[in-house]
């Protein structure tokens, strides 16, 4: 799948989660759906390709968001070496594996987040970041993360044809 | 000649029915005439009578049934045309419904903008929300076309939104009042209370945030306004924020801490104004 097309689906997951998946959301927690097709892409092209594809998707977030430069791309990087690791060495390239990865990658994220933003201060809440915000939020990605990694499968034989 | 004709049978016959003819009809004409039928036709109408409404019956009830079928076929044609027509008028009527909503509030966007003329208001739409859950950004359609600029502040009638972060040609981003990383100084109006208000990431789903620094003698009640201090260099004094929802004593165990909903509804958020202070 060239990466064209993989941009232009990014693009549309950033459109569809600023746009209808932040009303969807479960307790006010919407999926990454932009995290979750960097980390399927990884797990269905490999590593090389799924940390070229966070590297480029994670500049273009920082520069969407204004958040602070580089944390996406970091972010973005290590979650695709993580993915792509995950699912050459144990789990095998198919749904469930992107299911299971996307929940681990998720729980590891939420996590580290909800430690950074209570030590930064911004977020007092610890708790409830990891008792609610966090365990909705993986567990929602993980479903996003079914959805997304059989598109791109598919995605992938059409561009290349069945192997 | 007649003895050959009397030997065929048929003959016989004819001639015998017809003299029962004869007879019949001479006793009919012989009998006084009578309100009822002679006694011959009143004998075959007894034994066909019954045949004859038995058929009008059947024939009575299929003609009916036609009908009824007919008419049921015309009324259900009716009826699929009359829901149609209820169809188009519902939703005829759902739309007259949106722009009456977005009548009134634009109108009250507008009564807004004329009480705010001095600030330079400039009216935009929310286009897009945060693309992660732990911030709490708003995108709007105009930028510095428009003569937006950083840290203008953003209102809505019902009250403070929160500021304009980073403009762009054509689109804002604005941090809301219950980002996480929000933390506005703001006034108890009623005791002159001065007290921190932070969102949160659990909070931001309910439009909530937190009190905090509230003092130990505070007399702060639940439904209290909760407006900005004008102090912290972005928010300008007296634009509402929200009310105070229950208080309680806060992690350090002696200061208070309140929750507190925010006056505007984050989720329904659709036109807001830009003002200069």
């Amino acid at each position: 799948m060239t990466g064209w097309i993989f941009a232009a689906i990014t693009c549309f997951l950033y459109i569809l989660q600023t746009t209808i998946l932040c009303k969807l959301t479960v307790f006010g927690i919407m999926p990454d759906a932009v995290l979750v097709c960097v980390l399927c892409y990884s797990i269905i092209f490999g590593r090389e390709k799924g940390f070229v594809a966070a590297f480029f998707v994670g500049l273009i977030m920082d520069f969407l968001t204004g958040a602070f430069f580089g944390r996406h791309i970091i972010i973005y990087v290590l979650s695709s070496a993580l993915a792509s690791f995950l699912a050459d060495n144990t789990f095998g390239k198919n749904f469930v594996t992107a299911a299971i990865i996307t929940l681990i990658v998720s729980l590891a994220g939420g996590i580290a987040m909800s430690v950074f933003l209570y030590i930064a201060k911004i977020d007092r809440n610890i708790l409830g970041s990891l008792i609610i915000t966090t365990p909705i939020y993986s567990l929602y990605n993980m479903v996003a993360g079914v959805f997304i990694f059989i598109v791109i499968e598919n995605l992938k034989k059409f561009a290349y044809g069945r192997e | 000649m007649i003895n050959e004709l009397l030997k065929k049978k048929f003959f016989t016959v004819l001639i015998i029915v017809v003299i029962i003819v004869g007879i019949i009809a001479g006793v009919g004409k012989l009998l006084p005439e009578s309100k009822r039928a002679n006694i011959f036709s009143d004998a075959v109408g007894i034994v066909i009578s019954p045949f004859q409404g038995s058929f009008s019956w059947a024939v009575g009830n299929i003609k009916d049934s036609a009908q009824y079928f007919i008419d049921n076929k015309k009324t259900s044609q009716e009826n699929k045309r009359l829901k149609d027509k209820i169809t188009v008028l519902e939703n005829k009527l759902e739309k007259v419904d949106a722009y009456r909503e977005e009548n009134l509030r634009l109108k009250e966007i507008l009564e807004l903008s004329k009480q705010n003329a001095q600030h330079n208001p400039v009216c935009a739409e929310v286009i897009g929300r945060e693309a992660e859950n732990w911030s709490g950004i708003i995108k709007l359609n105009k930028g510095s076309l428009s003569g937006i600029e950083k840290n203008d502040i953003v209102v809505e009638t019902a009250g403070l939104v929160g500021y304009v972060s980073e403009v762009g040609t054509n689109w804002c981003a604005v941090t809301t009042v219950v980002s996480p990383d929000s933390g506005i100084s703001c006034i108890v109006p009623r005791t002159a209370e001065i007290v921190m208000l932070q969102g949160g990431l659990v909070e931001k789903s309910s439009n909530g945030f937190t009190l905090s620094y509230i003092p130990e003698n505070s007399t702060i009640t639940q439904g209290e306004a909760i407006e900005t201090s004008g102090e912290g260099g972005i928010y300008p004094k007296g634009l509402l924020v929200g009310r105070v929802e229950n208080i309680h004593i806060g992690a350090d165990g002696v200061s208070k801490e309140a929750d507190g909903k925010a006056a505007v509804d984050f989720k329904k958020l659709r036109e807001v104004l830009v003002l200069k202070y």
